[in-house]
């Protein structure tokens, strides 16, 4: 049985409605069948239990996971108000499913949390070839490293993670994770994907590096200290003058988003992302993602064409990975930083990402708040960070075509 | 000798030595003075290293900072870009309706959905110069009464609802900023008039509770435009709703005045139908009493009865002429009664006007012949023949060329036929003494005589006319005259060749099932 893969979308005012329409029309592409998977991504407004419930009564029998979002990417548009459901069926022989969801994270030490999620998924998954897992989890928890430390750790270095963390249009409030029909907040659900399909993965930004290098020479997980041996904000401070802490700690600031700082991991050579979240009262920057202890940093400066053309090169890389099998679906996990940045040209990127693979490729993406990526996804067993500022293309593809 | 060979071989050693140390002293030195300037060199190099990281900082410094700028203008412009979309959408949902209430609802949707803000308020004035909340999102029943009352009293909003000028979060003084927060609550606002050409009509509140779009000086102008334009859409619709009513008065008018027409009209018929109704029953009861008049008198004449003296005789004749008069006379009444009331069942079949036409020259030539008069026919070749009562249409030809014949002393009676497709299209032309334009809207009229002295002289009973259009409008033909004085006069008349079926009307109706009883 051939793979088939349902997109719906509605913004009808009624959240329940909006379900229904985009549950309807995602089952219509795929023939009516039953689904086995079902992925739903939705803006602040729609994050609704009676609109997944629906998702759920019309697809009963199906795994559903997803998140809110600031705004969800299709095929033809990019929606910043509205409910998309993605349906794929006729996968339940070829591909492999598990998953899970545990909720309350911040009452729990995340780690020990992280490998209960991985214990349930990989449970759920049973003993078949791993490909990768799904991640969605609460963008404005702080809790971010350390569970992907912990799912690292269970899953493997040979199974990447990607997902990201869901969002609430920019509103910071509060964020909204689905499972099964669930909609909860400040949890994390996962999904891992396996047996006989072709993932090809790519993760790409094009911030470059602004001055001359600068390394944090003390920090803390998520939190430095100091950098060139002056408390970490004077990084900020010379660029941005003395008001650089009021700029980062106002967090409708584009600022934050556009300005990250980059960490050089010496091994590739290559920069990740980090936002800065918070600024404490000592002058130490709190980052999203994780920065080692004596790795250079650099302020990081980004355009709209830099962006299109990573976007572009993570398309290729992606592509290129699946070796040749046409891609059947395309999942985009896009950081909010970049739906600033980009603006009303959006979806000119999305229409880069579809040209590269054929413009009738089906594309379902949505913008997150911090991003679980390999830093090199053409090197097997690169490590996974959280990253921010990325674009992450998963493209999916059959192993035997029909 | 010994000594001194050893002391010269000392000497010489130690000169070797000496020029050997001096040697590597001088090497030692010249080496030592080049690393110094191969350091110096390579602080050098450093120090131009540090500079150009410096440099390159600046450089970077200078970059965010137009990055910033360029970032900050490109947001406005975003901001501006999309806050027009939205302005146009609103706009044309707005403007494709002329029901009041239906634009605020599309107001309401828009305002949230298309500009985002979390809290309106629209409201309007009525007649007692009163705010009415028309949209409401986000507050309280209460809160709004509070509101409407602090917008009147506080001479803070006079600025708005007087003077009819906007102003926001973004633009107002800090006094007149604080007052709005207070009263509304909200921190994030604007506050715009709808106005329209009487003056402000009512005020529109939008706003945030967050700063998540933060509201700028072009936002405050963008709900300006909007308010302006729903100003202009009230108005359109306001005027709309007064044409609708006065359309529908004048409506409700027509059908009054149709309704009195068609009474008026009914009794118009009734009395007619009772006139014919009279004058049938009249003429009959005169006819019967009439033809025992003209047989007494023809016994009389006869001389049957015995002789009877010449004066007698002479008075019989004009009994019996005078009978005659009035026997025309009735029968005219009768004919006009029965074709009115539909009564008289016409007798189509095709008929050749161009042969009735002739017959009429030799019904009527020696009456013209007799005052000298020239009868002329101008018939078509190609006249058609015309589904018609040839005796009816005998009665028009006769009528209309009698009429010639009396009102024309001396001179030439014309008549035309031609024909098309349709019709056929009839002259009757004199040249006799014409008539005023007054008189002939009346001429079909009956009893109508035209008064002039040669009237006085000439007899007729004034019905003739009036018989002949009806039976031509029998025949769904139309008649009309047209004349000058002391040119002459003709007639007009068209009949289609074929006349639309009819239903017989429902009096003829009875007669002809009376009749086939």
């Amino acid at each position: 049985m051939p793979l088939l893969v349902g997109i719906g979308f509605s913004k009808n005012e009624n959240p329940y409605r909006a379900a229904q329409d985009a549950s309807a029309q995602a089952k219509i592409q795929i023939n009516q069948e039953p689904a086995d998977l079902v992925l739903v991504y939705a803006t602040a407004a729609y994050s609704r239990l009676e609109a997944l419930a629906v998702v759920k009564d019309i697809f009963p029998d199906a795994r559903t996971i997803g998140a809110s979002t600031s705004g969800i990417i299709l095929s033809g548009s990019i929606e910043s108000t509205g409910i998309a459901v993605m349906t794929i069926s006729g996968a339940s022989k070829q591909i492999q499913f598990g998953s899970a969801l545990i909720k309350n994270l911040e009452e729990q030490n995340p780690e020990v949390a992280s490998r209960e999620l991985a214990r349930k998924v990989l449970k759920d998954f049973g003993m078949n070839p791993r490909q990768l897992s799904l991640v969605f989890f609460d963008g404005l928890s702080a809790k971010g490293p350390l569970l992907l430390r912990g799912l690292k750790e269970s899953f493997g270095q040979f199974s990447p993670i990607v997902g990201g963390g869901s969002f609430d249009n920019f509103h910071y409030q509060k964020t909204y994770q689905y499972f099964n029909g669930d909609v909860t907040t400040d949890a994390a659900c996962a999904l891992m994907i396996g047996g006989q399909i072709a993932v090809g993965l790519s993760s790409q930004h094009g911030w470059k590096p602004l001055g001359k290098p600068r390394i944090a020479d003390r920090t803390d997980r998520n939190v430095i200290h100091r950098i060139n041996g002056k408390k970490a904000i004077s990084l900020y401070e010379e660029f941005f003058g003395e008001q650089a802490s009021l700029l980062f700690l106002n967090r409708l600031n584009r600022a934050r988003l556009f300005y990250p700082l980059g960490v050089l991991i010496e091994e590739q050579q290559k920069y990740i992302l980090n936002h800065i979240v918070n600024v404490l009262e000592d002058g130490s920057l709190v980052c999203q993602g994780e920065v080692p202890q004596g790795a250079e940093v650099h302020i990081m400066i980004g355009n709209k064409d830099s962006c299109k053309q990573a976007a572009v090169q993570a398309a290729r890389e992606a592509k290129d990975a699946l070796l040749g099998r046409p891609a059947e679906l395309v999942a985009i996990f896009e950081s909010v930083a970049r739906q600033k940045l980009l603006g009303r040209s959006a979806f000119q990127e999305v229409q880069a990402v579809k040209e590269v693979f054929g413009d009738h490729i089906p594309v379902f993406g949505m913008y997150t708040y911090g991003e679980f990526a390999p830093l090199s996804t053409t090197e097997r067993g690169s490590p996974c960070f959280l990253q921010n500022g990325t674009i992450n293309i998963l493209a999916l593809a059959q192993h035997k075509t029909h | 000798m010994l000594n001194i060979t050893s002391s010269a071989v000392d000497t010489t050693i130690f000169a070797v030595i000496a020029v050997i140390v001096l040697g590597t002293i001088g090497t030692l030195i010249f080496f030592l003075i080049n690393k110094i300037d191969q350091v110096k060199e390579l602080q050098d190099a450093l120090k131009k290293l540090k500079l150009s990281f410096n440099s390159l900082d600046e450089q970077a410094k200078l970059i965010l900072k137009t990055d910033l700028e360029l970032n900050r203008a490109q947001e406005e412009l975003d901001r501006r870009l999309a806050s027009l979309d939205a302005l146009q959408r609103t706009s044309r949902l707005i403007s494709t309706t002329l029901d009041e209430e239906e634009i605020f609802r599309r107001l309401d949707k828009s305002l949230m959905l298309q500009l985002g803000f979390e809290r309106i308020l629209v409201l309007t004035f009525d007649e007692e110069r009163n705010l009415r909340m028309r949209v409401n999102t986000g507050f309280g029943n209460d809160q709004v009464s509070e509101i409407t009352n602090d917008l009147l009293k506080d001479t803070s909003f006079n600025s708005v609802l007087q003077e009819g000028y906007p102003f926001s979060s973004a633009t107002a003084s800090k006094q007149k900023k604080e007052k709005a927060i207070s009263v509304f609550g909200i921190p994030h606002f604007i506050l715009a008039p709808i106005l329209t050409q009487d003056g402000t009509m009512g005020v529109i509140f939008v706003g945030n509770q967050t700063e998540t779009t933060p509201i700028s000086e072009a936002d405050e102008e963008m709900i300006s435009i909007l308010t302006n334009q729903i100003g202009q859409s009230l108005e359109n619709a306001k005027l709309f709703e007064e044409v609708y009513k006065s359309r529908q008065e004048l409506e409700l008018k027509i059908q009054d005045r149709t309704r009195q027409l068609a009474l008026a009209l009914e009794k118009v018929q009734k009395i007619s139908r009772t006139k014919s109704e009279f004058v049938s029953a009249v003429s009959h009861e005169l006819r019967t009493p009439l033809t025992s008049i003209k047989g007494y008198a023809a016994i009389l004449m006869s001389g049957k009865l015995g002789e009877i003296p010449e004066k007698v005789k002479e008075r019989l004749e004009k009994i019996n002429k005078h009978s005659d008069s009035l026997v025309e006379l009735i029968n005219d009444l009768l004919d006009i009664a029965r074709i009115e009331s539909g009564r008289v069942e016409m007798k189509f079949e095709k008929v050749n006007l161009r042969m009735l036409i002739e017959n009429m020259r030799d019904l009527l030539m020696p009456q013209m012949r007799e005052k000298n008069i020239t009868f002329i026919t101008e018939v078509s070749d190609d006249l058609p023949l015309v589904l018609a009562d040839s005796k009816q249409l005998e009665r028009v030809f006769i009528n209309l060329l009698s009429n010639a014949i009396k009102y024309t002393p001396k001179g030439t009676i014309t008549i035309r036929a031609s024909g098309n497709d349709k019709e056929v299209n009839v002259q009757v032309q004199d040249t006799g003494a014409g008539m005023r334009e007054e008189d002939m809207p009346r001429l079909f009229t009956e009893f109508y005589r035209v008064e002039n002295e040669l009237n006085q002289n000439i007899k007729g009973t004034g019905l003739g006319l009036a018989l002949v259009k009806n039976i031509i409008n029998a025949h769904q033909g139309t008649i009309w005259v047209t004349s000058k004085i002391g040119e002459g006069t003709t007639f007009h008349f068209t009949i289609p060749l074929e006349p639309a079926k009819l239903e017989p009307t429902n009096e003829a109706q009875k007669e002809k099932t009376e009749k086939q009883g």
